[in-house]
């Protein structure tokens, strides 16, 4: 019987080794803007958009943009809400939309901080016409080129 | 990845040592089976009475207990847990209940001293809530401090267990259980995804290792027949 009790401390060192090796890494794929990407409604190639503001409905004193020029813009999400209403006005006129999501918070270590995901994305209302305004992808993260596209 | 794998290699091979060491106990006479206990164990988990008396802001503790019948042993473990980890730009508070029953097969069940090789798996359930406070930076919104939270979350697993308990002196065991913890669900429709389960660990692990080393004392309810 004796022979056996080195083995608690053997696989002791083992379990804790293991432990070691399941700490998460620091690594964040979430990201917290909507991109919008503008295109020519006759070739579908990115076009640029001359701008003379863009902000959040309700937020009309802080413009997120003013005065310039886009191909394609990333426009702030709210993670204290889950929808957002933003203004266009460009050379083409003054337009709205809307956009629905889910926001999901997780801790990834205490080091490492928060992660906020925003998920289905969904369009809510909107003033452009309804040819013109795509749903490109549902996600917000890093790698995604383009959420929006906007034809015009 | 690879040290995961060379990990569960070497866990593999110890248990089928540990087995074998088991099954190469000299033959003795047919044992007569018999189904009524002969002493509840109760024990409690060292390393998490440790880990509170060394971290601040932890307060743990785990208590097990066994009874045998023939070669088996009836399960039930205990926990609590309340735990707050704090960084520069966050807080994050942890607290809640477990339990764990289950079965262990015990390859020594013919051991004068009742030691115990063991297998077997648990049932495991927590209910715990959590409240994160942290601070938030982003280049439009500015930054700004944000609670999030979470009452009476419930979540469940399964545990497939190997150990051993030994006797020291007397009514006195020293014994580790090893643990592998899968198939974890938690109840959670929040927007705050809960960051710690209290009995499994880090909720973000779809499998997570676990390891107790028990201090128990025996109870004898009875003389073994053999």
């Amino acid at each position: 019987m004796k022979k056996l009790i080195p083995f608690p401390y053997i696989v002791g060192i083992l379990f804790f080794a293991a432990s070691c090796l399941t700490d998460p890494d620091c690594i964040r794929i979430n990201d917290n803007v909507l991109k919008v990407a503008f295109l020519d409604e006759d070739d579908d190639r990115p076009d640029t958009l001359i701008v003379n503001s863009v902000y959040i409905l309700g937020l009309e004193d802080t413009p997120v943009f003013q005065d310039t020029s886009f191909v394609a813009m990333d426009l702030p999400l709210n993670l204290d809400s889950t929808s957002m209403t933003y203004v266009i006005n460009s050379v083409q006129g003054i337009d709205t939309f809307a956009v629905t999501y889910t926001v999901n918070n997780e801790l990834i270590t205490p080091e490492c901080g928060l992660t906020t995901s925003f998920n289905d994305l969904e369009f809510g209302e909107f003033t452009f016409d309804p040819d013109v305004l795509i749903l490109v992808d549902q996600r917000i993260l890093n790698e995604i080129e383009t959420n929006v596209q906007i034809l015009f | 990845m690879k040290l995961k794998q060379m990990f569960k290699y070497f866990f593999s091979l110890g248990l089928i040592g540990l087995s074998l060491l088991a099954f190469a106990q000299e033959p003795v006479e047919e044992e007569k089976k018999s189904f009524v206990p002969t002493g509840l164990r109760i024990g409690v988990d060292l390393i998490g009475a440790g880990q509170t008396f060394l971290e601040e802001n932890r307060s743990e503790i785990e208590l097990s207990m066994d009874v045998d019948l023939y070669r088996y042993f009836f399960n039930l473990e205990l926990g609590s847990i309340d735990r707050t980890q704090i960084s520069r730009d966050l807080s994050y508070q942890n607290q809640g209940f477990y339990y764990r029953a289950g079965i262990d097969i015990n390859f020594l069940h013919k051991d004068p001293d009742k030691s115990a090789l063991f297998v077997g798996f648990r049932y495991a359930s927590a209910t715990f809530d959590d409240q994160l406070d942290t601070r938030i930076t982003n280049d439009f919104f500015g930054d700004r401090m944000k609670s999030l939270s979470n009452d009476n979350l419930r979540a469940q697993w399964g545990e497939l267990t190997a150990g051993l308990k030994v006797k020291l002196w007397k009514m006195i065991w020293m014994g580790y259980t090893a643990r592998f913890k899968f198939g974890l669900t938690v109840n959670n429709d929040s927007d705050l995804t809960p960051h710690e389960v209290p009995g499994y660990g880090l909720a973000q692990e779809e499998t997570y290792w676990g390891f107790d080393y028990f201090l128990l004392f025996r109870l004898r309810v009875r003389n073994d027949q053999k």
